[in-house]
């Protein structure tokens, strides 16, 4: 027995250090999480502050930067989705999305129509529908398929003002409840009176399915559903495609799931390992460059789509890469009823 | 061979031989559960108190499912995992396989099934895969599990089932999905898909009243169901469209009502239900119903009587039982939770193990 033990020691590599050390893993999950919910904070309030209700009042320049800029900051928090993110569906509040039925184009326009959004009462306004909040209405708002829509009607500038402000206090919220109650959850998991995590591997394991999650999502609904079939691509529901950050939103997820492993889970894991997963990411990130060469990508994805697949090749690597690398390190695993059906 | 009729007649009146141990006996356990120790890769049947303590724990031979219990015996059925063709009778005292269940030819057990009330009949669903009709088999429990015959479900892919309160009549939740061994879990009819629930007379197995779902929900699968004292009916579904439809997953129907009521809510928050319910129970009050998608990472609860869905998110939760304050539910790592009637969750324990699918109550609150 010991000695086929010793042999298997031998023969199969290491991909764990010693036991790994789950606290520290949860307080560095609360580390980025931190800093990623400071960063979005900051970032709506930049956004907030460049969209005053009346239009005469707008720099667009600056509006548009720093909507690209508040959007960038919601990708590097969005990967952690849970806590804060999940309690009063704040995610789906600031993105709504996948919008497989296209409800989001359909609300806006509607809205504009018959403007009749409470715009100028921000807690009727934040309890209205998720479709007509967020990023994607935002989006909505300020772009079309030509480009940037002139901000010229008024109903248009103040529904900007009140998404601006919308999106400012889901970051606030955000930021608190991590300061707060989630912050004092996650650094206390597995002590006893924590009816969330009920041992200190419960937060590694919300982490990480947390990631696999969005990069499973990033591939389904980020690169399978708008590449169709050989036939039949379908650039037009490409992510963000109007305000062009279809690609942008993919190489910001990738990269805020593989900084999240490599800063929250590496240090638990053997250096072979962390090795698999940056080359796993640089090989997304090496994909990305080659897209971006040869265009956008709603366009690419009719004029070459061998290269969208392959990008949806490496980022599927990147997950295989995850999942054989922090579950067995950690030693966790993902969900045993969710993955056998009944 | 006896008559349908005459055969099931005959059982139910059989006298039981054998002198058999009480549940008492097996250090009375509140609830039964299949699981997986991770460490080990092994199987076993579990015997729990609501507290969450573990009053026994029992080798499996592979990973189990569904167990039925029997209502004073200590005898629990685990069923050989979807499409098995064998189930095990454990003798829950000392964990002795006392019988074993093998699928006639040409059927396959679906993972569920149920004992009549006095627990002399184990009814099992089972799919006759040549034709795809669903069956019940009807096995004689107190003469060592014999084959007695077998009774159509009423439609195809006949999964979980429960008796009524009165034991006229059995409920039975036909998935619709047809399969074949030869192909595995795969889905050999979505486009022509009716799933349906059918209520079948345990007096002669006659198809008694039967309702499905309307046209814009037929691509969902009616799994698996609970029964109130009232005799109404809570049926968990699986949709089989996009994961991110957001379409409802849990109705009620009782026996003679014209159709099914829908249990709603925002699409966003079902969408979050990923499609999937694994698991259904009523609250003791009967008229709050609760289902858990694993998938998910949440349960909701309704109450038939109106307003919103309660939620409660907890990763990997499945296993869903009735208890005197509300619900007990399981996950796949081990965690023990008791959920009050709003779902508001205790922890009770974190077992060293990952809860398969399901949570058997041994006794009804609803």
């Amino acid at each position: 027995m010991i000695r086929r033990l010793f042999l298997a020691a031998i023969l199969t590599p290491s991909l764990a250090l010693a036991a790994p050390d789950h606290q520290a893993v949860a307080e560095r999950t609360l580390a980025q999480v931190t800093s990623a919910s400071a960063g979005f904070a900051a970032a709506t309030e930049a956004l907030r502050g460049a969209a005053p209700a009346a239009c005469e009042a707008i720099d667009a320049e600056v509006l548009q930067t720093r909507f690209h800029a508040a959007w960038d900051a919601w990708m590097a928090l969005h990967p952690m989705r849970f806590g804060p993110l999940e309690d009063e569906d704040r995610a789906l509040q600031i993105a709504f999305w996948p919008d497989s039925r296209g409800t989001t184009g359909r609300t806006v326009s509607r809205a504009l129509k018959s403007q009749n959004l409470p715009l100028d009462d921000p807690s009727a306004f934040g309890n209205g529908s998720v479709a007509s909040r967020g990023f994607y209405a935002l989006e909505r708002l300020l772009f079309n398929d030509d480009g940037a829509i002139p901000l010229t009607d008024p109903y248009r500038c103040r529904y900007v003002a009140a998404v601006a402000v919308d999106l400012d206090r889901l970051a606030d919220e955000i930021a608190a409840s991590w300061a707060g109650p989630w912050g004092t959850r996650v650094s206390t998991a597995g002590a006893p009176g924590n009816d969330t995590y009920l041992a200190a591997d419960e937060v590694s394991l919300r982490l990480f399915a947390s990631l696999t999650g969005s990069l499973d999502e990033t591939i389904k609904t980020r690169i399978t559903v708008p590449l169709g079939s050989f036939q039949k691509p379908k650039p037009r529901v490409a992510e963000a495609r109007r305000s062009g950050r279809s690609l942008q939103q993919i190489a910001l997820n990738t990269q805020a799931v593989g900084s999240a492993a490599l800063t929250i889970f590496g240090p638990e894991l053997s250096s072979e390992a962390v090795g698999q997963i940056e080359a796993a990411l640089a090989a997304v990130e090496d994909s990305l460059a080659d897209l971006r060469a040869i265009g956008m990508l709603p366009e690419v994805l009719v004029s070459d789509q061998l290269k969208v697949e392959i990008l949806g090749q490496k980022v599927t690597g990147l997950n295989n890469a995850l999942r054989a690398t922090v579950g067995p390190g950690l030693g966790i695993a993902e969900g045993f009823n969710s993955a056998d059906g009944d | 061979m006896l008559s349908r009729r005459r055969f099931l007649l005959t059982a139910a009146a059989a006298p039981s031989l054998a002198p058999a141990l009480s549940w008492a006996e097996a250090g009375a356990p509140d609830l039964l559960a299949a699981a997986k120790t991770p460490e080990t890769g092994h199987f076993t049947l579990l015997g729990l108190r609501r507290s969450g303590e573990t009053v026994f724990s029992l080798p499996l031979p592979g990973r189990g499912h569904a167990a039925a219990a029997h209502p004073y015996r200590a005898e629990a059925v685990a069923f050989a995992r979807r499409p098995g063709t064998f189930a095990l009778v454990i003798r829950c005292t000392d964990g002795a396989a006392i019988a074993k269940l093998t699928a006639p030819e040409g059927r396959h057990f679906y993972g569920h099934g149920v004992f009549s009330a006095d627990g002399g009949l184990l009814y099992t669903t089972e799919n006759a895969y040549e034709t795809g009709a669903g069956r019940v088999g009807i096995w004689d429990a107190s003469d060592g599990y014999r084959r007695l015959g077998e009774i159509s479900s009423g439609g195809i892919g006949p999964h979980d089932m429960a008796l009524l309160p009165d034991g006229a009549a059995l409920v039975v939740a036909n998935g619709g999905i047809r399969t074949h061994p030869a192909s595995g879990r795969e889905k050999l009819n979505l486009p022509e898909m009716a799933p349906n629930l059918s209520y079948l007379s345990t007096v002669d197995g006659a198809l008694i009243d039967q309702v499905g779902p309307e046209a814009e929900l037929r691509l969902n699968s009616m799994r698996h169901l609970a029964v109130a004292q009232s005799g109404l009916v809570a049926v968990a579904m699986q949709w089989q469209g996009d994961p991110e439809d957001g379409v409802p997953l849990l109705a009620f129907h009782s026996l003679g009502a014209p159709g099914l009521l829908i249990a709603e809510a925002e699409p966003h928050q079902l969408a979050r239900m990923q499609g999937y319910a694994g698991s259904v129970a009523f609250d003791p009050s009967g008229v709050r119903a609760a289902i858990t998608s694993p998938r998910g990472g949440q349960v909701m609860a309704w109450n038939i009587e109106g307003g919103p869905p309660a939620l409660w998110r907890r990763p990997d939760v499945c296993g869903l039982a009735t208890a005197p304050e509300g619900w007990l539910a399981t996950d796949g790592i081990g965690g023990f939770f008791a959920l009050a009637p709003d779902l508001a969750a205790k922890p009770l324990a974190r077992h060293g193990v990952a809860f398969d699918n399901h949570l058997i109550a041994l006794e009804k609150f609803s």
